[in-house]
């Protein structure tokens, strides 16, 4: 790298910036996106599935050229005790028709092809560029220093900080905190290879289809959950956990991801599979009241590393992707006005405060300090779900009222009637906007 | 195979090991740490205590921020292997 000026500097090409590079790039501007890993993908994580929209808006044929493993028509739930399950799921054979509302993809692959397109319209795409430091001129952010001994640098009117949960460059840029241990959750996962007509008859799916099965119950109270993707010939199996509760816990990431594949109900699901990828990342939880200040004098902070994530319903991508377009959109103008300071990147948190991002996250705001408060839900509840059912189907000559009398004060005994009463209006708060 | 070691789990992984280690940790308050909690929270069992000192393994690390976050003084600080060097995910 020389002593080069651009127009923007995007770091990071995952989702978030390799979008924000690509509509620059298309619009003109001279931009770098730069990228520590040896391609980009290389040093990302997931669940994972990604929503079709908001990408098809940047790539409306994804659906023919992106790396898509399966199309998702079935979404699955399992409320997991020790040897039973409470599972339900939502099957949606319009889902296997085009648009296509989901799909899994693995990062390697998706992170790669994205990528790509953003060095076709026009961005220089640098990998194995890991930037350390930002340079300053005053209080002004001016580009960035990269490599080791940091001996080169890179000059921009703009610097995009899209470096993932863990960002450095926000937090360099006084944006933000370090993360804390209640803000932030680690996922672990390993990928089991299989055939794919084993897939397909195991899950009941036709050629190309796919399910997203999410689990409840096997994190030891602690905020979290396990999950299932099936891909063309492989499954991704892991599990996140909130950080708070795993120093607690004083379990190991690793531990408790075998003890979720051996569970009586998962083990037949993945048996079989060949294990071939062992991963690990983190992922912001701390939703809404998490999100730091979007841009100061010539920087803005887009996806995981402004915490844009919603756990309850996984995503990220698809955020992550949205905040790129719009810290874009704020770049064009700054470009067209001539002005890069901070008063004319405040546009890029207008135009994110009216988007989608931020008005379900919004929505959603209470939602992670109330998963964090209550390892209820994590623990008693499915216990008590898989309780109740047990009695009401299993036939022992008992009649049903006796059986609602032993439910009743089985409920009473774990949680108490003025605590299900409270979670339950909890729960109808979240869901009633 | 249904469950493996952690070290069977990082023999999966494709790694490009940098020449020194990324991982910069002040050991001033290892020793009167309580729990040590960079030692079970990593997810690949990069840190272990041996004979009153910490023992970094960076080798299997794959750079995702944890220990830093959970270590209780703040005494670790991850930097990122330079040139594509670190963990290489296939599949991701
Ligand atoms: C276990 C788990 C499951 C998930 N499941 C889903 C799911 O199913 N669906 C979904 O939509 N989302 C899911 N997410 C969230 C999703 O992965 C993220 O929200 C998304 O990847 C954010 O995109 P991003 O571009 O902001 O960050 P990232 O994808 O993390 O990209 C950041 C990029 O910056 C690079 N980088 C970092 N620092 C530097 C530096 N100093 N110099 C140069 N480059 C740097 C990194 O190598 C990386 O390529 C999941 C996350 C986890 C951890
Ligand atoms: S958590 Fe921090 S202080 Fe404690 S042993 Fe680990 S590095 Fe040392
Ligand atoms: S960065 Fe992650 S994998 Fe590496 S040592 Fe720290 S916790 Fe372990």
């Amino acid at each position: 790298m020389q002593k080069e000026k651009f127009d923007a500097i995007v770091v990071g090409a995952g989702p978030a910036g390799t979008t924000s590079a690509l509509i620059m790039a298309k619009a003109g501007l001279s931009v770098a996106l730069l990228e520590r890993g040896d391609y980009p993908g290389a040093k990302n994580m997931y669940g994972g599935a990604i929503y079709r929209w908001p990408l098809e808006l940047i790539v409306p044929d994804f659906a023919e050229k992106a790396p898509i493993e399966r199309r998702i028509v079935d979404h699955r739930f399992m409320i997991l005790s020790k040897s039973s399950g409470f599972n339900f799921s939502f099957k949606n054979l319009s889902f296997a028709q085009p648009p296509y509302n989901a799909f899994t993809t693995l990062r390697a692959k998706f992170d790669l092809w994205y990528a790509k397109l953003a060095e076709e319209a026009g961005a220089l795409l640098a990998t194995s560029v890991s930037v350390t430091d930002l340079i300053w001129d005053g209080k002004k952010i001016v580009g960035v220093r990269a490599g080791k001994g940091s001996e080169n640098e890179l000059y921009g009117n703009i610097v995009i900080a899209a470096d993932g949960a863990n960002s450095k460059l926000a937090i360099q840029a006084g944006l933000r905190h370090p993360l804390r241990p209640e803000e932030v959750a680690l996922g672990v996962k390993e990928i089991l290879e299989l055939d794919r007509k084993i897939i397909e008859s195991r899950f009941n799916l036709g050629e190309n289809e796919g399910v997203a099965i999410q689990a409840l119950g096997v994190t030891h109270g602690m905020m979290g959950g396990g999950f299932i993707y099936t891909n063309k010939n492989s499954l991704s199996i892991g599990l996140v956990v909130l950080l708070e509760h795993l120093i607690k816990s004083k379990i190991r990431p690793y531990d408790l991801l075998d003890e979720f594949k051996r569970h009586p109900l998962i083990e037949p699901l993945i048996e079989g599979g060949e294990p071939k990828e062992y991963s690990a990342h983190l992922v912001p939880e701390s939703g809404y009241y998490g999100i730091p200040k979007l841009y100061t004098d010539g920087l803005m902070v887009v996806g995981d590393a402004a915490s844009l994530t919603s756990s309850i319903y996984q995503e990220g991508v698809n955020m992550a992707i949205e905040s790129g377009i719009y810290a874009a959109k704020a770049a064009i103008k700054a470009k067209e006005l001539g002005d890069y300071s901070s008063n004319t990147l405040s546009y890029y948190e207008k135009l994110l405060k009216s988007s989608y991002v931020m008005k379900e996250l919004y929505q959603l705001k209470d939602l992670p300090k109330i998963f964090r408060d209550n390892p209820r839900l994590f623990s008693i509840y499915p216990d008590l779900i898989n309780y109740v059912m047990k009695e009401l189907f299993s036939m022992d000559g008992e009649l049903r009222r006796v059986k609602s009398k032993k439910i009743i004060k089985m409920i009473r005994q774990r949680v108490g009637f003025s605590k299900l009463l409270l979670d339950l209006i909890k729960a109808r708060k979240i869901f009633s906007y | 195979m249904i469950t493996m070691s952690i070290d069977e789990k990082l023999s999966l992984n494709t790694y490009k090991v940098y020449k020194e280690n990324h991982i910069i940790v002040d050991k001033e308050k290892c020793i009167t740490c309580i729990d040590k909690p960079c030692i079970y929270c990593c997810p690949t069992n990069t840190y272990s205590w041996e004979n009153d000192d910490l023992i970094i393994s960076f080798e299997g690390c794959v750079e995702c921020g944890t220990c830093e976050i959970v270590c209780p003084y703040k005494k670790i600080r991850l930097t990122y292997p330079p040139l594509g060097h670190g963990i290489i995910y296939r599949y991701g």
